[in-house]
């Protein structure tokens, strides 16, 4: 397993940790609705998806045109809470088999916060795409922090790419992450322990506890953007799950 | 199986958006699996009226004579789905005379002007008959082995499609949920189906609920084809298919997909 570094010099995080007592499980999304998997169904199912390289990981190194969708790339600016959001769709989309969309975070996190550079949490940045959408890089340059961008046009396009269903997880709840992980929702993760959001992709393995989570710092990070968690730390403390997403076939 | 090919024929036209057909066809006396086919003997003809601007072709040539006529207007003779001679009278602007030439098989082709996809385009088989033998009847196809409850070739081209429940994946077998996410089956599926114009392999796995607002026409109409449970499997080759549920393990499904995607 690869050592990862998680505080690499130059590359910055974002997360500001949601506050629960303020902003409760279901305050502003529908709170996780599905059956949990038992746990005693865990091995076995993730067997079945290992044999069958059915993971979101998998769809991720297909996803654009038959190669590796892109990692986005939050580019020293504290905006993980809005890349980890944008990761999930992508999941999402390759899942669906939709056409890559090269969708830009820095259009979300920009317009949330006003064009500062601060910091957030998961459900924040999915909760407005529910509502907004979030554009392609076409209508925001990646990286962009140009006010010019925000256009009619832009918000049109992003109309397009919006979260449709989505489920506020419980923080820290594992069955509720590996319930998801084993049904290929992905999980938009906040992890206090390293401040900083990002989306769980994949159940790796039950015992040790393993996850592989797909950062935002660029392809170069970890295993072509990805990386494991381990144990208590790949359990986050804020979970918000996309499971679907408008159709935009451009 | 009557109940579902009356619907197929119904389908065979185009719709404005206010829900009337904008091009319409004498519907047929009987209808006749496993395609819409009418009967134009040497004495009738075969009237086309449509809201809309139209190209009208006949494939094969040399059989039907197909003649442009303004509307509104009245026309009197006998008509291929008429039993006598009447005089009808027809509104719409854009109208068409079929009359027959020769005796054998042809298919209309109805283009709406502006057409963007290939359900846009309405099809009619006709078979031109008169005094003299009528073409041979088709033979009567052999049952397939693999189960094929519900054909479905209202899906343009060779398309796949699986519509889910999202609330309900727990539900679903553990080799049900591998199976869509399966890289073995999507490297099938991204060979073997037909391409979009930007290159993209035609097969979906959505939802049922999924916002369609920016999906294309060809899959607006998969999602509203009929369905008796979730999750559910149409297959098509863009003249027949299958439509029922989804195939519990990937095995299952192959044969299915093999049958009408190619091996």
């Amino acid at each position: 397993m690869t050592n990862l570094d998680f505080s690499p010099p130059g590359y910055s995080k974002g997360l500001i940790p949601r506050n629960y007592a303020k902003n409760p499980v279901g305050y502003n999304s529908k709170p996780f609705d599905l059956p949990l998997i038992p746990e005693d169904e865990w091995e076995d199912r993730l067997q079945i998806l290992l044999k069958a390289k059915a993971q979101l990981s998998d769809l991720r190194n297909i996803g654009m045109n038959g190669s590796p969708i892109p990692s986005r790339d939050q580019n020293g600016k504290g905006y993980c809470w809005a890349h980890s959001t944008i990761s999930a769709m992508l999941a999402l989309r390759a899942l669906m088999n939709l056409p890559y969309a090269d969708l830009s975070a820095y259009a979300v996190a920009c317009i949330i916060k006003n064009y500062r550079d601060q910091g957030g949490w998961g459900a924040e940045s999915l909760e407005w795409v529910a509502e907004n959408g979030c554009p392609t890089s076409e209508f925001w340059p990646q990286q962009s922090m140009s006010r010019s961008n925000d256009t009619p046009a832009m918000r049109e396009n992003a109309a397009k790419y919006k979260v449709k269903e989505w489920m506020d997880g419980e923080p820290r709840n594992k069955q509720q992450l590996v319930t998801c992980l084993l049904l290929n929702i992905p999980v938009v993760s906040d992890f206090n322990w390293w401040g900083h959001s990002v989306c769980s992709l994949d159940l790796v393995s039950i015992r040790p506890f393993r996850t592989r989570i797909w950062n935002s710092w660029g392809d170069g990070w970890g295993e072509n953007g990805t990386g494991i968690l381990e144990g208590s730390r790949a359990i986050p403390d804020g979970m918000i799950m996309p499971r679907v997403i408008n159709v935009a076939q451009e | 199986m009557r109940c579902f090919f009356a619907l197929l024929l119904m389908l065979s036209v185009c719709q404005a958006q206010d829900g009337t057909e904008q091009i319409r066809l004498p519907i047929s006396k009987e209808v006749v699996t496993p395609a819409a086919i009418t009967e134009l003997t040497e004495e009738s003809i075969f009237v086309i009226e449509a809201d809309v601007p139209c190209i009208v072709l006949a494939s094969r040539t040399g059989f039907v004579a197909v003649t442009p006529e303004t509307g509104p207007l009245r026309i009197r003779g006998k008509f291929a789905d008429g039993t006598k001679v009447e005089t009808r009278a027809y509104t719409a602007k854009h109208l068409w005379i079929i009359d027959a030439v020769a005796k054998g098989e042809v298919e209309l082709l109805i283009v709406p002007n502006g057409a963007k996809a290939e359900n846009e385009v309405v099809r009619r088989t006709l078979i031109v008959s008169g005094s003299g033998p009528r073409p041979p009847t088709p033979p009567t196809p052999i049952p397939d082995p693999i189960p094929t409850p519900t054909p479905t070739p209202n899906i343009a081209g060779k398309r796949m499609l699986v519509v889910y429940e999202s609330k309900d994946l727990t539900k679903l077998l553990p080799t049900q949920i591998a199976l869509m996410s399966s890289s073995a089956l999507r490297a099938y599926l991204n060979t073997h189906c037909e391409k979009s114009s930007k290159g993209h392999p035609e097969y979906n796995f959505w939802d049922k609920d999924v916002d369609l607002t920016n999906a294309s026409a060809v899959w607006k109409n998969a999602m509203a084809l009929p369905r008796d449970s979730l999750p559910w499997l149409y297959v098509s080759n863009g003249t027949t298919g299958y439509s029922g549920p989804l195939p519990k393990t990937e095995e299952e499904l192959m044969p299915i997909l093999k049958k009408y995607l190619g091996d």
